[in-house]
């Protein structure tokens, strides 16, 4: 909900819309403290006006003291997510090749007994020292 | 009063016509003498016209043609702050306040507030802009504009009430 002061400044500027300005108009009808409201916040007004037109080096500005700088939300955020990004990809490398690069590794088969029977059995076997696990073809003598 | 928003091509000689003397005065009360404001009024037809043949989108032609002028304002004034000034030119650029102590009060706090600000001040009270012509003119949201405007008179009133509750008149 507008304020007061916002709705009294935006109806002496022009820019008041038809329905807020019935809301306050209600409002300045009802309400004395609102219309003493209304009388300072149009003498400041005036104030300001007389102060702006007599005073016209208060708006002579160069080039540099007008920047209009962007909301650094938007681009804070980003950077963020790109900071995480590259983080969970460098420690994924460093572990990957730290586990490829370790002595201790070395495939090691499960031991999972197999029934006899005619088609032919894979297993699953850890092989850190390559990309961790490998499907494994089993023989028939070690189906066996 | 501020002519409708108009998105078809702006006829120039119209928009000259219509406008010619409010950019006179916006730019004699930011560069004293009319021979320098009358030279900037037709830049910045100049570079309007130039604008609509090469068919830029204009939202509100007032709006961007008070755009050029600021832009060529500010480039006078940072042009002219890098310049020793002239002694006299020195002594008649800033104009003489009247002897008002609420003016005087009010130009303190006004000189205050940030530049955007002053110049939205400027721009609403001395060249009469509505916030869709300012929003053109400074190239930001017409929201921002109705803020800062809102913010800064805000701050007047704060500061011009507060000096009457402690000095009443």
């Amino acid at each position: 909900m507008k304020s007061l002061q916002s709705l009294i400044i935006d109806r002496h500027f022009g820019e008041l819309s038809p329905e807020d300005a019935t809301i306050l108009e209600a409002r300045l009808a009802a309400e004395p403290a609102a219309q003493a409201e209304a009388k300072k916040i149009l003498a400041t007004l005036a104030t300001v006006r007389r102060t702006v037109l007599a005073h016209p080096e208060l708006a002579q500005v160069t080039e540099q003291a007008v920047e209009i700088r962007p909301s650094s939300a938007h681009g804070n955020w980003l950077a963020l997510a790109a900071a995480a990004v590259f983080l969970v990809a460098l420690s994924g490398t460093v572990g990957f090749l730290a586990g490829q690069a370790s002595p201790s590794a070395k495939s090691v088969q499960a031991t999972v007994p197999v029934e006899k029977s005619p088609w032919t059995h894979y297993r699953i076997a850890s092989n850190p020292g390559a990309a961790g696990f490998q499907i494994v073809r089993l023989e028939n003598q070690q189906a066996n | 009063m501020n002519p409708a928003i108009n998105h078809s091509p702006p006829d120039l000689e119209d928009l000259f016509c219509r406008c010619e003397g409010d950019l006179m005065r916006y730019f004699s009360r930011r560069h004293d003498g009319n021979g320098v404001a009358r030279d900037l009024v037709q830049e910045t037809f100049a570079q309007f016209a130039r604008a609509v043949q090469q068919k830029q989108e204009l939202k509100c032609a007032r709006g961007y043609l008070f755009g050029i002028a600021r832009h060529l304002s500010q480039r006078v004034w940072t042009r002219r702050q890098s310049e020793p000034l002239p002694l006299d030119e020195e002594s008649s650029s800033v104009a003489m306040p009247q002897p008002d102590d609420r003016i005087e009060e009010a130009r303190e706090s006004i000189a205050a507030l940030p530049a955007l600000q002053r110049e939205i001040l400027d721009l609403r009270f001395a060249q009469d802009l509505s916030y869709a012509e300012m929003a053109e003119v400074l190239g930001i949201p017409v929201g921002t504009v109705r803020s800062r405007l809102h913010n800064a008179i805000a701050q007047l009133r704060l500061r011009l009430e507060s000096d009457i509750l402690q000095f009443p008149p």
